[in-house]
């Protein structure tokens, strides 16, 4: 009688601990929005989570690919030049050619980046730092150079409709992303690759002697990491259907924060989808929330700091409660 | 003596950096009379297109050489760039600083050096010996962002407001200069505004936000710093929420096109080129002795306020 009440407890506790292990951050992000919703009757109301999830969808795609390359131990700084890049050359296409060409452009062209990125890294030994900044800049200065820092004017009106249409109540960004999501989810848990990455990522040696090629994996997440950097870029330009050389310049550290912000180590080998979509929604959230509640501009980045560092230690603490 | 591997590497790296030389170089032997320095903040940005334009049509013109410096932006930069010039003992200096206060120093050196300084575009601070300012007053800017808001939405009303990157000195002084014209002539109040960093993502953000702050009524117009707001105003038009006017800063092509669709109500057209023209125009003329052409303390250039009544008459300032 006696165990099995203690076994229950024991249940309890452990399920209890392991809500607040998992789910922290989602908690954390939930009590703002609640608080929000009751708050503001402009923010629950359905036009603006709709906007929400529009105006955040670059950086949920984005930081997709920003998981991938965090999880196989690196990270990447271009992917601001990248989403310049796809979105100048895209635009460019636009006017000389067609919209679909224009589209495919940018997207290898953020691949090619990516691949250059995973050679420099792997077979290079150059480390993830120097080589994404280095590559960054070259992309941006060349971009400077090929247009003279001059937007890309007079594209085809058809293009906004990506950036400014929805399919029923949603709109197609967000449509995109939720794609990419899903994708990021699959290569993660349901693909022998994925597999691979989080072994890459968790011991670089033993998965060598394991018989992973470790380059190849490497090469092939940074350049997925360029794809999703580039569909970024594709989407920008929809919104201002402006090819801009300058476009995207703070990204990196962003989506960077985003991934971070979400529950994932700077270490490698762990993380998972939950990290890029809770770490948007909550930088998304606080700014949408700062701008209904009237905010004055020169306090937001100081109130969003504050919030962010009170949100990730509320966790770390619930979460070292969550264990002892 | 053995020749290895690594000795011929050097080499030929030596050769290739041999050969790439003399593209560098300059090989413009025909001596001009006058060598004018021009210093500009930042090269990369899309406004100063039309100024280095401006720069370069006058240097032909009057058949001088400008030597175009580029400061990237940081004012150490330009202060080096400043210091080479000096050094080079330029005929004359054309600056344009992106902090007025902190390029003061260097300008103080570059006089008593005994080389005359312009300031274009952007001004320099109290303290330092400056011929003329050539440029528009970003004050008078906001001024007349003031006077079309007033025009669009009438005596009274409530706009909302989206500002450049804050600490600019464009971002500061725009919305002054519209706060001013505001409190003095008219009951507009600014009820809400935000910094969206000249960014065309962040200003629809922020239009939206605004829209779905304000129901139908509470809002008549959104004013931006700069041309990003036309991308909220695409969006409001989408939304039936055309009873909004919008109004932006600076006249690029898609600014244009939006006030002929009539999804923006004006902007304020701050044209770059006839600066950078002017500048080498008045460095001739004060190197050639004709000092009395100079206007000065300031030479504002007019700013004027571009609608659907005259936007035919008005190319873009540039991306035409």
């Amino acid at each position: 009688m006696e165990l099995a009440e203690n076994l229950r407890n024991l249940r309890k506790s452990v399920s209890f601990k392991l809500l607040i292990r998992r789910y922290g951050m989602l908690i954390v992000f939930l009590v703002i929005a609640i608080s929000l919703s009751l708050y503001s009757p402009a923010f629950r109301s359905m036009s603006n989570l709709v906007n929400i999830l529009q105006q955040n969808a670059v950086y949920a795609i984005v930081a997709c690919g920003m998981l991938l390359m965090i999880i196989v131990g690196g990270f990447d700084l271009s992917v601001g030049a990248v989403a310049a890049l796809s979105n100048v050359t895209a635009a460019y296409i636009f006017k000389i050619s067609s919209i679909p060409l224009g589209i495919v452009g940018g997207l290898l062209l953020g691949v090619l980046v990516g691949v250059f990125n995973g050679i420099l890294i792997s077979k290079a030994k150059i480390n993830p730092f120097v080589a994404t900044l280095g590559s960054s800049t070259l992309v941006r200065g060349l971009l400077f150079v090929s247009t003279n820092a001059e937007p890309v004017y007079g594209l085809p009106s058809g293009y906004t409709v990506i950036g400014m249409g929805s399919i029923g109540p949603i709109p197609i960004t967000t449509v995109i992303a939720g794609l990419v999501i899903l994708l990021t989810l699959v290569i993660l848990h349901y693909t022998l690759f994925g597999h691979h990455i989080y072994s890459v990522g968790g011991n670089e040696e033993a998965a060598r002697l394991a018989g992973i090629n470790v380059d190849r994996i490497k090469i092939a997440t940074y350049g997925i990491g360029g794809f999703f950097a580039a569909l970024g870029g594709l989407i920008l330009l929809s919104q201002s259907n402006i090819g801009q050389p300058a476009v995207a310049d703070g990204l990196p550290l962003t989506i960077i924060a985003i991934v971070v912000i979400g529950g994932t180590p700077l270490t490698g080998g762990v993380g998972n989808i939950s990290a890029p979509i809770i770490g948007t929604l909550m930088l998304g959230v606080i700014s949408n929330g700062l701008n209904l509640l009237n905010a004055s501009p020169y306090w937001k980045p100081a109130l969003t700091g504050l919030i962010v560092i009170l949100a990730v230690a509320s966790e770390r603490y619930w979460a070292q409660q969550g264990e002892n | 003596m053995k020749i290895t591997n690594k000795f011929k590497l050097y080499i030929i790296a030596g050769l290739l950096v041999g050969l790439l030389l003399p593209f560098s170089a300059n090989f413009d032997v025909e001596a001009q009379e006058y060598t004018i320095g021009a210093m500009v903040w930042d090269t990369t940005v899309p406004f100063y297109t039309n100024y280095l334009n401006g720069l370069k049509d006058a240097a032909d013109e009057y058949d001088v050489e400008v030597l175009i410096k580029n400061g990237q932006g940081e004012l150490n930069q330009e202060i080096s760039v400043l210091k080479q010039f000096i050094a080079q003992d330029v005929d004359l200096m054309i600056v344009t600083p992106s902090d007025a206060e902190g390029i003061v120093p260097v300008v103080k050196q570059a006089n008593k050096a005994g080389i005359p300084v312009i300031a274009a575009n952007n001004n320099i601070g109290e303290g330092a010996e400056v011929l003329t300012y050539v440029g528009a007053d970003d004050y008078r800017f906001g001024w007349q962002h003031g006077k079309l808001v007033e025009q669009a939405i009438g005596n009274t009303g409530k706009i909302a407001y989206i500002m450049g990157h804050l600490g600019t000195s464009a971002q500061i002084k725009r919305k002054n200069g519209l706060q001013d014209y505001l409190d003095e002539n008219t009951d507009i109040e600014i009820v809400s505004s935000v910094a969206a960093d000249w960014k065309y993502s962040k200003a629809l953000a922020a239009t939206q936000d605004f829209l779905s702050k304000y129901p139908k009524g509470d809002l008549d117009a959104i004013v931006s710093q700069g041309p990003e707001g036309v991308a909220g105003a695409r969006y409001a038009v989408k939304n039936g929420r055309e009873e909004v006017k919008f109004i932006t800063g600076d006249y690029p092509a898609d600014v244009r096109k939006a006030i002929k669709e009539g999804k923006v109500y004006g902007t304020v057209n701050q044209n770059p080129y006839p600066q950078g023209f002017l500048a080498v125009e008045y460095a001739y003329k004060w190197l050639s002795g004709k000092k009395g052409f100079l206007v000065t303390p300031n030479a504002y250039l007019y700013l004027p306020l571009v609608t659907e009544e005259n936007v035919e008459a008005y190319p873009p300032a540039w991306g035409g």
